[in-house]
């Protein structure tokens, strides 16, 4: 099983270089990431969240037994930190924290691979990246929340981003600045461009990540 | 769970094609009179021209009268009004008047013969469902109609079709009766004419039909001009976009349902059915789909930042 491990850790960038085209999806935000700080003043936090549709038995456990060790091996490399969270909703939720995007990334990318070979792919609901904003190089688009979190969500069945800045705590969002990241980066990364599936995710638990 | 602003605002637009359509059929019949009464071809065509002209001056004052729009004072709309001088002061414009029209579907528009006399209308509803800075889009958009002239544009496309109009009627009677300019008697003498009067009726139906989707191809045009000026204007196309959404009910289409529970329910693996691109239906709108709009918006969005 290490050996397993190791080979998807591989050397240097022989990773990305070993894709399929679902992975080139989340990746596509290492350059993605830039368009967004220089227009936007949107930088990442280094978090995400991947969420996972349960499954009872113990061979899905023994697999997400696996993930964690993917993540404890892959730490040295890519400076990761990781937790397990269980939502109300039913899902698993891996929550990674790196000390750049490109660890999140990775880390992300390792996860999937390991959760696809193990045959529950269709398991993996969303991948969550969370950005906020730090300088505003276009004032007008400062709302009355300018320090909430925007998210742009991965959605693994359809490998396509859409964004999702909630409004605090009222289940509602900030269609303006949703479409503000839309107009930036939708010709850039593989953009969902249905908006009627725009699906939000409440409460997700970044919160459990301690800084 | 449907609100009031999600409904297509047929209401403000029928009543306003009503009047207009009234009011020409009233020309023609009135035309048509003194045709049949035999009255030539000068006199009639000064008649005309002089009915067109009178409904060039009035035509703010029509609009505003089909629409039910009541012109506001600063005092009765303090911020309505702040907001326009607001735009107008950033982009050296003379200030129109302000309307409000009583009604919960949210809508714009703005008429006017000269930049002086125009007036920008804008209904109840729509100032309830846009925060003020989209507000400013919309009130930028109908401010660029002002200041590109549309409904100068607009009138003067809808006046080549109604003199060709007249031209082929008038060119018809000339045929009919021998020529000239006359038209003395053109009352009597009718017996023999049923087929020339046929394809007269069809000669005038293609032209004013083929008028008609030019003008509303022009419209339709202006329109993304309008949007294009709302965002220099405003310096936000992206609020405008947001505006857009909103007015056309699109913005509910972006799902509140968690996506946790919907993949629950298997309903996200229904693809969602687009009923196509509806051609036909676009070439007879005066406005191009609010998609395109706020897709246009967006890149200048992306081109400001």
């Amino acid at each position: 099983m290490i050996d397993f491990l190791l080979k998807k850790l591989g050397r240097d960038g022989s990773i990305r270089k070993s894709k399929g085209h679902r992975e080139e999806g989340i990746f596509s935000l290492t350059s993605g990431y830039i368009t967004l700080e220089t227009k936007l003043g949107l930088t990442s936090t280094n978090r995400c969240g991947i969420c996972i549709k349960n499954v009872n038995g113990t061979y899905f456990s023994d697999v997400i037994n696996e993930v964690q060790e993917f993540l404890r091996i892959s730490n040295s490399e890519f400076r990761t930190e990781h937790i397990l969270i269980n939502d109300k909703y039913g899902y698993l939720w891996i929550m990674i924290r790196g000390i750049s995007i490109e660890d999140i990334l990775v880390a992300s990318n390792g996860i999937a691979d390991v959760i696809t070979e193990r045959g529950f792919k269709d398991q993996m609901l969303a991948a969550v990246f969370e950005f906020r904003k730090t300088v505003s190089p276009n004032p007008n688009l400062d709302g009355p929340q300018v320090d909430s979190p925007q998210f742009l969500i991965f959605n693994y069945n359809r490998e396509k981003f859409y964004p999702f800045v909630p409004l605090a705590a009222q289940e509602k969002r900030r269609s303006d600045l949703e479409l503000a990241l839309t107009s930036i980066i939708s010709k850039e990364i593989p953009w969902e461009t249905d908006m009627t599936v725009w699906y939000p995710m409440w409460d997700m638990p970044f919160d459990k990540l301690k800084n | 769970m449907s609100r009031p602003w999600q409904r297509r605002d047929t209401g403000l637009t029928l009543r306003m094609i009503t009047s207009f359509f009234i009011l020409t059929v009233l020309y023609l019949v009135f035309l048509g009179v003194l045709v049949y009464l035999g009255v030539g071809f000068i006199p009639i065509t000064i008649v005309a021209s002089m009915l067109i002209i009178a409904q060039w001056y009035f035509s703010d004052k029509i609009v505003l009268w089909s629409s039910g729009a009541k012109v506001v004072t600063r005092e009765q709309f303090p911020e309505l009004h702040g907001l326009v001088e607001r735009i107008v002061a950033r982009n050296n414009l003379p200030k129109p008047k302000i309307a409000v029209i009583n009604s919960a579907i949210p809508n714009a528009f703005a008429t006017g013969k000269s930049q002086r006399s125009s007036v920008v209308a804008v209904t109840t509803g729509l100032m309830d469902i846009l925060n003020s800075e989209e507000l400013e889009g919309v009130i930028g958009h109908e401010l660029t109609h002002i200041r590109n002239r549309d409904v100068l544009v607009i009138t003067l496309a809808s006046l080549f079709s109604t003199i060709a109009w007249y031209l082929m009627q008038f060119g018809f009677y000339g045929g009919l009766y021998g020529g000239g300019m006359g038209g003395y008697g053109g009352g009597r003498n009718r017996g023999g004419g049923g087929g020339a009067i046929l394809i007269m009726l069809a000669v005038a139906a293609v032209t004013w039909f083929v008028s008609f989707l030019v003008i509303r191809a022009i419209s339709r045009y202006r329109e993304f001009a309008a949007d294009r000026g709302s965002a220099q204007m405003t310096g936000k196309p992206v609020q405008l976009a947001n505006a857009l959404m909103k007015i056309s009910g699109t913005m509910q289409r972006v799902p509140n349902k968690d996506l946790r529970k919907v993949e629950g329910l298997n309903a996200f693996f229904i693809i969602p059915v687009h009923s196509g691109r509806q051609t036909i239906a676009n070439l007879f709108s005066t406005h191009p789909p609010v998609e395109m709009r706020v897709q246009k918006l967006l890149e200048m969005e992306a081109s400001m930042a």
